[in-house]
């Protein structure tokens, strides 16, 4: 049986530059890059590799350099993200990225959220002021790089959308339906893109 | 002047083909992303790497790429006499340029588009070789804050006094009027992607002089590439430890 | 920085109104500080204190000037002060050029003393090499390699190391008897080398306000929560010799002079240790 040390000390610790194999043996994964037909290590880390998942179409195992320390989060297509509303206008919603799933970012990214990606259905019918307002936290998946300014973000799912969001009277509001909250004090009920929690 | 006494010792006591005592660690600059010393014999310099992050310039951003930007400055009691300006001047404009180009050919660009990576280099004692040792600094940073790279850079100068090929010079050393080859090499793939040379030699010396510079910068290399994976063998045995 | 929720905040201040902050600290707890001294073997003294992780480098260099006109008994010091762009990206080019002034300027205030010479942190007139003519001129330069909050504190400790660690070499009038006419030959040999009394040199203690209590050593998420800040510069004897209040937000005098009791009697603690510090320092740098 391997124990934790043994392991540890069984590693092979790689810097960027080093040969790890050929592409014909390996897939290059997380950390490495292929030029002419040989895998070589791009970070600083300790070498694993993974077999292929059977029935998959190449099986080859992918060799990968994975880094012990943490680097700053950055938000990538398909990632789920938190991010607060800081302005809403008539076609879209402008919102600052603080989360990147589970991890906070380094500094702050924007992204933005079309009147087309705001929900699934009846998606040209949609009401930016309806769905949001700022100051709301939302879950969004973030879709592309998006242009030059910010990301394009989506909560076009059931489980995206408003997560937290504060009433006029400025208490926290409860999630009544996908398509509105209501205020505890007041008991106004305020139109909002709900997510659903689950 | 006399470089290279009868019996073969350079001034400082080494021997032509010598280099200096080399001196690296990483992550020493708390809120940087990487960050490392390096130190050739008296020369010390820190390099500090913030990035990959947002374009701060939106105009300088690049579609396809990272952006890489560099700063060198010096401090005022980095060299014998007090320095009022450390940074705005030409010297120190070029050599940001030349830490640039040359980290940006090993970095893999194309991996981080639409983001910017700062390297900021501040020498601390300049005593010869200032250049190498910058580009060896902001190396091990760069790996430090795990930018992915083709290869490491590493870099070493030599020069050429009473007729002798002499590696790694010092500020006296460099001071005398002879040549100075700067080689800056990818060690892994064997490529040059730096060279500078002031004053003249004729060709086949400067074959002998690079060739020289070329084995420095490679023994430089393998001494990185230890204090990287020394590095790293500690965080992961500190992660052993936390688990039990 | 991104900048903190809304809770991190209350977190922050609710910690500090118990006397538990983020690192488990104190209110009134300075973080680990250590301090090396020698560091610039080309400059006549120098010194690097790392207070977690704030990372600066004092240095001293001493040249032969004229003394100014007003005071020929007094030598002449200067301070300055750079912040790398190692420490932080909004440093680069001419960006930390006015946090430079203000830590230079709050340095020279503790540390130079009246425009007469009086008062400083050392004795002016021990640099005088001919009356009236000569004097040796200190320049003490600063550098912020890393910050993570209390670079001031940090800076005054590394001056007041540096000080301590600085050599002046003995000096030989032959003939002349101005800085353009004379001759000077100066002693090479390190034994000759005299040393400063730094009994009076000050340490400066930063005492920042959050909500309603105050703390010694912020860190830099601490700073972003401060309103306004004193810092103190103390004497071993107690006295203070600098003041600098920083931050917008205006302070009743009762609580000003609150402030400046404990800067006064965290000072006086943290001056007996840091002067253990250097001391021990020195040692280390004689025995290698």
């Amino acid at each position: 049986m391997k124990t934790k040390a043994m392991e540890d000390a069984a590693a092979i610790y790689r810097t960027p530059g080093e040969l790890l194999g050929s592409a014909f043996d390996y897939i290059a994964g997380t950390g490495t890059y292929t030029f002419q037909n040989k895998v070589y290590a791009s970070l600083v880390g300790v070498q694993h590799i993974v077999e292929a998942r059977s029935g998959a179409a190449d099986l080859r195992p992918s060799i990968e350099v994975r880094r012990e320390k943490q680097r700053g989060a950055i938000p990538q297509p398909g990632d789920i993200v938190t991010a607060k509303i800081a302005k809403v206008q008539a076609r879209m919603a402008s919102a600052d990225i603080v989360c990147v799933g589970q991890r906070a970012v380094k500094e702050k990214f924007t992204g933005t959220v079309r009147q087309q990606d705001v929900r699934a259905t009846e998606i040209d019918k949609v009401d930016m002021h309806a769905s949001f307002r700022p100051g709301d936290i939302i879950r969004a998946e973030v879709l592309s790089l998006g242009d030059a300014r910010a990301y394009y973000l989506s909560t076009a799912k059931n489980e995206l959308g408003v997560v937290s969001a504060m009433s006029v009277a400025g208490a926290t509001m409860v999630p009544i339906s996908w398509q509105e909250m209501q205020c505890p004090l007041t008991n106004q009920t305020e139109p909002r893109k709900v997510a659903k929690v689950e | 002047m006399e470089y290279i006494s009868p019996e073969g010792l350079r001034l400082d006591g080494r021997r032509p083909m010598e280099m200096r005592q080399l001196h690296a660690e990483l992550g020493v600059i708390a809120k940087a992303d990487g960050s490392a010393t390096f130190e050739m014999g008296n020369t010390k310099v820190v390099a500090a790497v913030y990035g990959p992050r947002e374009v701060q310039n939106r105009s300088q951003q690049l579609q396809e790429q990272a952006l890489v930007r560099c700063e060198y400055s010096m401090a005022t009691f980095s060299t014998g006499e007090r320095r009022k300006r450390g940074k705005g001047d030409r010297r120190s404009t070029e050599i940001s340029l030349v830490i640039r180009q040359t980290m940006e050919s090993a970095i893999l660009t194309h991996l981080l588009p639409r983001s910017q990576i700062d390297i900021f280099v501040q020498v601390l004692q300049a005593d010869g070789g200032t250049r190498s040792a910058c580009i060896n600094a902001a190396a091990l940073a760069l790996a430090d804050a795990g930018i992915p790279m083709r290869d490491l850079v590493a870099s070493c100068a030599a020069g050429f006094l009473n007729n002798t090929p002499l590696l790694d010079l010092n500020y006296t050393e460099d001071s005398g009027g002879g040549p100075d080859v700067t080689v800056g090499v990818f060690p892994k793939l064997d490529k040059i992607s730096l060279l500078q040379m002031d004053s003249k030699l004729p060709i086949d010396l400067f074959e002998k002089v690079l060739e020289l510079a070329t084995e420095g910068a490679k023994a430089t290399a393998e001494y990185m590439r230890e204090r990287l994976s020394e590095n790293t063998r500690q965080l992961v045995s500190a992660r052993g430890l936390l688990r039990f | 920085m991104v900048g903190l929720s809304a809770a991190e905040r209350v977190y922050i201040e609710d910690g500090i109104a118990q006397d538990l902050r983020l690192d488990g600290r104190g209110r009134q707890h300075f973080r680990s500080l250590s301090i090396q001294t020698g560091v610039i073997p080309q400059a006549n003294g120098s010194a690097r204190v790392r207070l977690a992780g704030t990372d600066v480098i004092a240095s001293v260099k001493a040249e032969l000037g004229s003394p100014q006109p007003g005071r020929p008994g007094c030598g002449n010091m200067f301070i300055s002060v750079e912040c790398s762009p190692t420490a932080a990206p909004e440093f680069e080019g001419k960006g930390g050029e006015d946090t430079n002034l203000e830590l230079a300027k709050a340095l020279q205030r503790n540390f130079l003393g009246g425009a007469s010479g009086a008062g400083a942190a050392i004795d002016l007139t021990t640099l005088i090499v001919i009356e009236g003519k000569v004097c040796w001129e200190l320049y003490i330069d600063g550098l912020v390699l890393s910050s993570d909050g209390n670079i001031l504190d940090a800076l005054s400790i590394a001056v007041k190391a540096a000080l301590s660690n600085t050599g002046i070499p003995k000096v030989q009038v032959m003939g002349g008897l101005s800085l353009e006419e004379a001759d000077f030959e100066l002693s090479d040999n390190p034994e000759e080398f005299s040393h400063l009394d730094t009994a009076q040199v000050p340490v400066t203690v930063t005492i920042s306000k959050v909500g309603r209590y105050h703390i010694v050593d912020a860190t830099a998420e601490e700073e972003s929560q401060v309103s306004s800040a004193v810092s103190v510069a103390v004497n071993s004897k107690g006295l203070i010799c600098g003041l600098t209040k920083s931050g917008t937000a205006g302070l009743d005098p009762s609580i000003l002079m609150d402030m400046i009791s404990v800067g006064k009697r965290v000072g006086l603690k943290t001056i007996s240790s840091v002067e253990t510090d250097i001391a021990a320092a020195e040692r280390t740098l004689e025995a290698e």
